[in-house]
This record gives C-alpha cells, structure tokens and sequence, in this order.
C-alpha cells in the first residue's frame, strides 16, 4: 500500500511529505524537551523555594519552640501564611497530627487530610519514622489542584529534650505545600508559545527547502523528463543545456551525449542505409512499407511519396505477394532469405525480373521490428541470358553449314587426289572464312592444273633441250681439236724465242771478252804506278837526308853565332881595346845571321819537297786504288756475264718444261673428247625420261577445254625462252672443227719439236 | 846617357836585354847536374873550366811556364854580387847598342813590380826588349 503509494505520487509531493516527516520529528522532540526542561526548572525553583521557606521557618521556629512559646511559633506560621500565597505550612507530629498551620482552619486536623496521594503519605511516615527527608518532590492532587509537598523531619535535638525526653529520634515534621496552579498556568503558556513557534518555523522551512527543491532539482530532472519523453517518443534531434557542475549537470551532459551517439547511429544506419545502391525497402511486421529508397522508386516507377505506409502487396503487386514472399518467410522464421527470383510489376503493369534478398530486423532485445528487401534488377541480365542462347543457336546452324561446305570442299579434294581436275567448290556472296578458304583451294587447284600443263609444256622443252645438248656437245668436240691447232702454234713461237736466247748468249760471249781486255789495261795501268810510287818513296828519303843535313848546319850557325856573341861581349868587356875586336865580332855575327837566314830558307824549302812528294805517293796510292777497282770490276762483269750465261741456259730448259706442258694440255683434249661422248650417251637418257614424263602429265584430266598440251597460249610466252636460251647458248664460242685428228698430230709434231730445241740448249 | 850594349835574348817569344858589360859568357847547352833544391830556385850546378857554377832558369824565374831544353837554349854566365852564375834562356838572339832616345821611362810602369829587376824598355827596330837589372834577377825567384 505504501510502496504503491510512494511509486504513484509525483517526485515533489513525496519530497515534501518526507521533508515535513524528518522536520515535524525534529521540532517535535525539541519542543517536547524544552517543555520537559521548562517544567522541570519551574519545579525546581518552587522546590528550591519551598525548601528555603522550610528552613526559614524550621530556624525560625526552634527556638519559642525550645521554650515552648507556641504562641510565636503560631504567629510566625501565621506571617508565613499571609506573605506566601500559594503556600500552606504544617507542623505535624509524630502521629501525623497537624500542631502548627499556616492557616487557622488545619488545626488539629490529620495531615493525612490534607494528603490525597499515597506517595505523599508514605513519604511523611517514613520521614517520621526515620528522620530522613524524601529525596525527590512529591507532587499532591487534592480537589483537581496540584501542589507540591516538601517534608522535612523534626529531630529531637538536645535542647528539646527538657520537653520532649530523648527516647524519641522524631519528634514530628514540618510540612510545606506549595500550590502548582499558577506554574502550571504558566509553563502552559510558554508551552502554547513555543508550539506556535515551532509549527510557523516548520511551515517556513519546508517551504524554502520545497522551493530549493523545485528550483534546484525538480525542474531540471522535469525537462529532462520531458526531452526523455521526446526521445523515446523517436525525436531525437533534442538539444538539452545544463551548465551546473553538480550531478543533474552531469547527468545532462551524459545525457545529451547519449542523444548525439544515438544520433550518431542512426545517422550511420541511415548512411547505410542510404548506400544500398540496389532497390531497398523495409516494411513493419504488418507488411507496411517503412522505407523504400530511391533506386526502388526508379524501378517500379512509384510517386516519390506516398508509398510509405502502404501495404507492401499494393505497392510491389510480386508473383511472390501470395506465397512465397522472402520477406515473410524471413519474419514468420526469423532466417535471412538470399537470392529468390521472382517478378514485379511496375506502375505501367510491365513485368520485371528480378533477385531479391530478404532478412528481418531486430530491436536491442532481439525481438522482430519487421524485415527488409533488396531487389536486384535482372532485366539487363535476362537479356543477356537471351541474346547468349540465340547466338548458341546461330552457331550451331553456323557450324551444320560449315560442315556440309567442308565435306563438299573434302570430296573435291579428293577427285583431285586421283587426278581429277574439273570440279571447284560452290562459293556464296557472304565472304566469310569458308568462302575465303573454298576461293583458295580453287585457286590451288587451279594453280595444280596450270602448273601441270606447265609441266607438260616443260616435258616436250626438255626433250628439245637434251636434243641441243647433244648437238652442242658435238660443237664441243670441234672446239677441242681448234684447241689443239692452237697449241700447236704455240710451239713455234716457244722454238723462236728459243733462237732468240742462243743470239743472246753470243752478244754475251763477246762482251765477256771485252770486259777481259779491260782488266789486263787496267791492271798494266797500276804496275806503272806502283813504279812511280817507287820514285816518289826515294825522293822523300833523300829529302829527310837533305833535312838531316840541315840540323848540322843549323848548330854551326848557332855556335858561329854564339861564338860572335861571345866575342862581343868579351870585345865589350875589354872596353876601348876592343874596339877592333868588336868590329870583327859583329862581322862574324852578321855572317852567322845570313848563314842562319839561309838555312832556314832551304829548311823551307826542303820542307816544301818532302811535303810534295807525300802528296805525290798518296796520288799515286789513290790511283793505284783506282785501278785495282777497275780490275775488281772487270772480273765481276765477267762474273756477271757468266751468270746471265747460265740464266739464259735455265731459260732453254723452261722453255722445254713448257713444251711438255703443252703436250699435256694435248692430253687433256683428248680426255675432253672422251667426256662429250659421255654427255652424249647421257643426253639420250635424259632425253628418254623427258619422254616418259611427258606420257605420265597426259594422265591428268584438267579441264573439258583440253589437255595441257593443247594449251600453249598460257604459258607459251614464257616456255618459248628456254629452248631458245639452248639454242643460242654455244653460239658466241669460237667455232672449232675437225678436232681430234688434228689434236693427235699436233702433239706427235709438238713432241718432234720439243727435242729439237733441247738439242739446241744443249749446245751453249 | 850614353849609349849601353846589351846581349839580347828570348824567354817565351819575348826579347829581354842584359847589360854586355855585366856578361861573362854565353854557353851552350849542356847537361845540368841537379841538386836538393830547398826553394832557391838553383837548377843545378855545371862546370865551367873547372869551376863549379849555379844555373838559374830565367822561366822559373820569371813565373813562365816551363819547357823542354834543347841544343839550341844558351847558358848566359853573369857575376851577381861577385858570384857567377848560369841563367838558361831560351834562345839568344843579338848583342845590340840601345840609343838614348830607344829607352823608355821605367816609372811609367806599374807599382809592386820587383826592385832592381826591370832597368828600362828599349826599343829597337821595332821590338821591345825588357832590360834586366842583373842584381834583381834572383831576387825574384827568391820572393
């Protein structure tokens, strides 16, 4: 009940109601101790005073009472008992009867008269009984009117023993009873006050720290309640601002975090969403379209609105709507469906094929929101599909044809085989590899018949070409034995040059001779100088002896000389005496000088011959040298002549060695005429075979026109060369005839010859 | 001055001249004995009739190269401060009379020559002959 109760009211009004509980509990237990605390003050002071009222009296009283003067004592209870209102005073004793009172009506009264409360009773007995005073206040109700009670014993002291002897410890009590009335009357009043107080202190504060309340927490948790509303409601494009650092603040800053990542995701499977380039819808688990993009829109030719909402059936009309939908499989399963095919119809009622995948779509807890489509056109690839089997289709009609055109094309080829020329392939106007080919094999078989009446042609060619051969194989003969005529010529010009050469080795006789007669004039022109070198060699030694001769007179001269030189310095020496003396030194002197001069002329002189005659002996050695050269080269003239001799001898015998050769070449001939026999005989088998070709081209059916034979006009133009070319071929060689019997003679004469001019070598 | 005879002789191509009246004899060559010579520039010693006389060469002497003796050098004997001696010189040419006039002035000579050698230049027929003093000849190769 309470916890229902506390779930249903609204966040404020329990605030409040628990702010009062805690704040009426608090004020309550203090005013309830302040009124206790109050009380109990005000009873203490009256306790306190009604004490001091005893003691004052007690005091007051000891001493008329020691003497026993109750007069006083009754007076002076008397002056208690107007100046104390409120306040009665008893002096009982120790049978609890009233002796003294502060009024004159207690007298001798009982006090239990005057004491309605069993406490109180028990109180004063005990206290008379054993002189102790009650330790706490009694409180006495008597007619409706509390008042309250202090008891204090009379013990029997000394001084009253005079009176009242001492076998009693009490000897009575004073009792004083203080009216509570009016205290009561004015804790009531502070009490009532403070109640006041209390409840409008209360009042205040629950309504400020309500206020706070709303101000403070209320209010901002209830906007954010209603923007939590609006965001489970689907807004979430709510903005919330809190700036407080405190926990609401927080949380609203959670809070407005959480929208934007919430935002985030929906942006994101928006996006995704979005991204789907394919036809895409979602619909709601009663088959209502949600969402549909673009691309589909495109597909069926919707309106741009005004699908959503709509039964997915009406907007889609599928083969699949009535069984079979994958949607529906998927949302009654909960399994993805991929890849069913199936047909839609767009606004126009055109039927469109397409691949479509199914699946559902779950909330965080897993349960089913409703399932989505992809739809793949398939238009373009049904067509494709379509195109790939009529063009299989055409393929095969291609290649049936083809192979009729290839068996037709394979039994020509085979006529062709057993030589069967006449048939071609039927060609058509498409121009495709097959007619291509066809055109080929014709041509090739056409190119076959042409190249066989070439070869028939060639055949009838080659037997005339053989006949040439062997006709110029004849010519050839001639030719050799012309060969042979022309060898023999060249032996008589080997016989002249062979004269020419002993001519020559005359001339060389002669001249040798010559040259012999040269060194011996040579060789007498250096005996007559080595004479006159001889000559010359006497005549350097006579002049040596001339120059030996020559010193001696030098030293006369010098010793007349010295002689005269001496004579003058002696002369010189004797002064005037020698005077004369002097004269005939000088004379010998100036003799001695001429004699000098003179020998110095002919030692010049002398000098001048024998230097003469040295050049002389070296002209005479130089031309002795000369001749001596000049017989040197005489005998190596002869030397050379003898050389040109032998040179010439060695010419002879070449000559000889050629002689032979021409008889060999002689033999070669000959050897050549054995080969043209040869050729002849194999000309005629050659000329055999031609023959035989010629019969095996005649098998060969080439056309209805004719054979290869009757067509000369193909390949007339071109054949007509070869023959020709035979023909003319041995007509720029000279032309030779008669030739082995001249040959034979030639080299018999040749050979005459040959000996003869051995025999003329043989003589030099 | 009057005129002087001088024996005329060649040393190296060049004439010198030594006063007639100072020569004894001119020899011919002839074998020179040699002797330890401790840088007095002797030659040697030959003898003379008898008497044994010093032979100077006037090449050494005069700082000339030296060269080989043949028959035809002269030994030219002189007395030097009362000693004879031999100078050998290469070839004796003429005993000439110098005129006044064919002297030359020695003072025009350069200082530091030695004293007493050189007495004069004469020239005559166009050859200059160096005229020795006879007492400075040795003196030179003492020095």
């Amino acid at each position: 009940m309470t916890h229902n109760f506390l779930k249903r009211t609204r966040m404020r009004v329990k605030f409040l109601l628990a702010t009062c509980l805690v704040i009426g509990i608090f004020m309550s237990y203090t005013l309830y101790q302040g009124i206790d605390f109050h009380t109990k003050t005000a009873m203490q002071q009256v306790e306190e005073s009604s004490r001091l009222l005893l003691d004052n009296t007690y005091s007051a009283m000891r001493f008329p009472m020691s003497i026993g003067d109750s007069k006083t004592v009754e007076e002076q209870l008397k002056g208690i008992g107007e100046h104390n209102t409120g306040v009665d005073v008893y002096i009982t004793n120790s049978e609890r009867k009233i002796i003294y009172a502060s009024k004159e009506g207690y007298r001798h009264n009982t006090m239990d008269n005057y004491l309605k409360e069993d406490g109180s009773r028990e109180a004063l007995e005990n206290a008379l009984l054993s002189g102790t005073e009650p330790t706490r206040p009694l409180v006495d109700h008597m007619r409706g009117e509390s008042s309250m009670v202090i008891i204090k014993p009379i013990l029997n002291e000394p001084s009253c023993h005079h009176c009242h002897t001492d076998f009693r410890p009490v000897l009575g009590a004073i009792v004083a009873k203080q009216s509570l009335k009016g205290l009561f009357a004015s804790i009531n009043a502070a009490r009532n006050r403070l109640i006041l107080c209390s409840v409008l202190t209360l009042f205040g504060l629950v309504v400020f720290i309500y206020l706070l309340f709303v101000r403070l927490v209320s209010r901002r948790i209830g906007a954010l309640k209603l923007l939590s509303s609006k965001v489970a409601a689907g807004d979430v494009t709510v903005d919330v601002h809190d700036d407080h650092e405190d926990s609401i603040g927080k949380l609203t800053n959670n809070f407005n975090t959480m929208i934007k990542s919430i935002r985030d995701r929906i942006e994101y499977a928006n996006s995704l969403k979005l991204a789907i380039s394919d036809p895409f819808f979602t619909v709601d688990t009663g088959m209502r379209v949600t969402f549909i993009n673009e691309a589909a829109v495109r597909l069926l030719g919707l309106p741009a609105d005004g699908v959503l909402g709509k039964l997915c059936q009406d907007v889609f009309q599928s083969d699949a709507c009535d069984g079979g939908c994958p949607v529906k499989h998927a949302l009654a399963t909960g399994k993805a469906t991929v890849g069913k095919r199936m047909t839609l119809r767009d606004r126009e009622n055109r039927e469109i094929p397409v691949m479509s995948s199914a699946s559902v779509l779950r909330d965080s807890a897993g349960n089913i929101l409703g399932g989505y489509e992809i739809i793949r056109d398939l238009t373009v690839e049904v067509a494709a599909e379509q195109k790939l089997q009529s063009a299989y289709r055409r393929e095969e009609e291609a290649k049936e044809a083809l192979e009729t055109r290839v068996r037709e094309l394979s039994a020509i080829l085979e006529r062709a085989a057993h030589g069967d020329f006449t048939t071609r392939g039927q060609t058509t106007d498409a121009n495709s590899a097959m007619d291509v080919m066809t055109r080929r094999i014709n041509a090739t078989l056409d190119g076959m018949v042409a190249l066989i009446s070439q070869m028939k042609e060639y055949s009838v060619a080659v037997s005339s070409g053989v006949w040439n051969i062997s006709r110029e194989n004849d010519h050839l003969a001639e030719r050799t034995q012309q060969q042979a005529a022309a060898m023999e010529e060249i032996s008589t010009t080997l016989a002249q040059l062979v004269t020419n050469i002993r001519e020559n080795l005359t001339s060389i006789r002669q001249v040798d001779s010559l040259s012999k007669d040269a060194v011996k004039v040579a060789e007498d022109g250096r005996n007559l100088v080595e004479k006159t070198a001889q000559a010359m060699g006497v005549m350097s030694e006579k002049s040596l002896k001339i120059a030996e001769m020559m010193g001696l007179i030098n030293e006369i001269t010098f010793q007349t000389n010295l002689l005269s030189v001496n004579a003058a310095v002696e002369a010189a020496r004797a002064g005037e005496q020698g005077r004369g003396f002097a004269v005939v030194a000088e004379e010998v002197r100036n003799l001695a000088k001429r004699s000098s001069s003179s020998a110095k002329d002919i030692d010049a002189l002398v000098r001048e011959i024998t230097s003469s005659a040295n050049t002389a002996h070296q002209w005479v050695d130089k031309v002795n040298e000369y001749f001596t050269k000049i017989v040197q080269t005489s005998s190596q003239v002869s030397l050379a002549l003898e050389e040109i001799k032998f040179s010439s001898e060695e010419s002879a015998a070449g000559m000889a060695q050629m002689n032979k050769g021409v008889l060999e070449l002689c033999d070669v001939n000959e050897k050549n005429t054995g080969f043209a026999e040869e050729i002849a005989v194999e000309m005629k088998n050659l000329g055999d075979t031609a023959e035989k070709l010629k019969g095996t081209t005649e098998m060969f059916i080439l056309d209805s026109a004719g054979t290869g034979v009757a067509q000369p006009a193909r390949g007339g133009g071109r054949l007509a060369a070869i023959p020709l070319d035979l023909g003319e071929g041995p007509a720029p060689r000279p032309q030779l005839q008669g030739l082995p019997q001249r040959l034979l003679a030639g080299v018999d004469a040749e050979g005459g010859e040959h000996d003869k001019y051995d025999n003329g070598f043989k003589e030099f | 001055m009057d005129t002087v005879l001088y024996v005329v002789f060649t040393l190296n191509g060049q004439f010198y001249g030594i006063e007639a009246a100072q020569t004894l004899e001119v020899l011919g060559f002839r074998p020179i004995t040699p002797l330890p010579d401790q840088g007095s520039g002797v030659k040697g010693v030959i003898s003379l009739r008898g008497a044994i006389l010093p032979v100077f060469d006037l090449r050494t002497q005069f700082g000339l190269p030296a060269g080989e003796y043949s028959q035809f050098h002269v030994i030219i004997v002189v007395e030097v401060a009362g000693k004879r001696v031999g100078l050998i010189a290469d070839e004796i040419t003429d005993v000439v009379r110098i005129l006044p006039e064919e002297m030359q002035e020695v003072e025009s000579l350069p200082p530091g020559l030695p004293p007493n050698l050189i007495a004069g230049l004469g020239c005559k027929d166009d050859k200059l002959i160096v005229l020795l003093g006879i007492d400075g000849i040795l003196d030179t190769g003492k020095s």
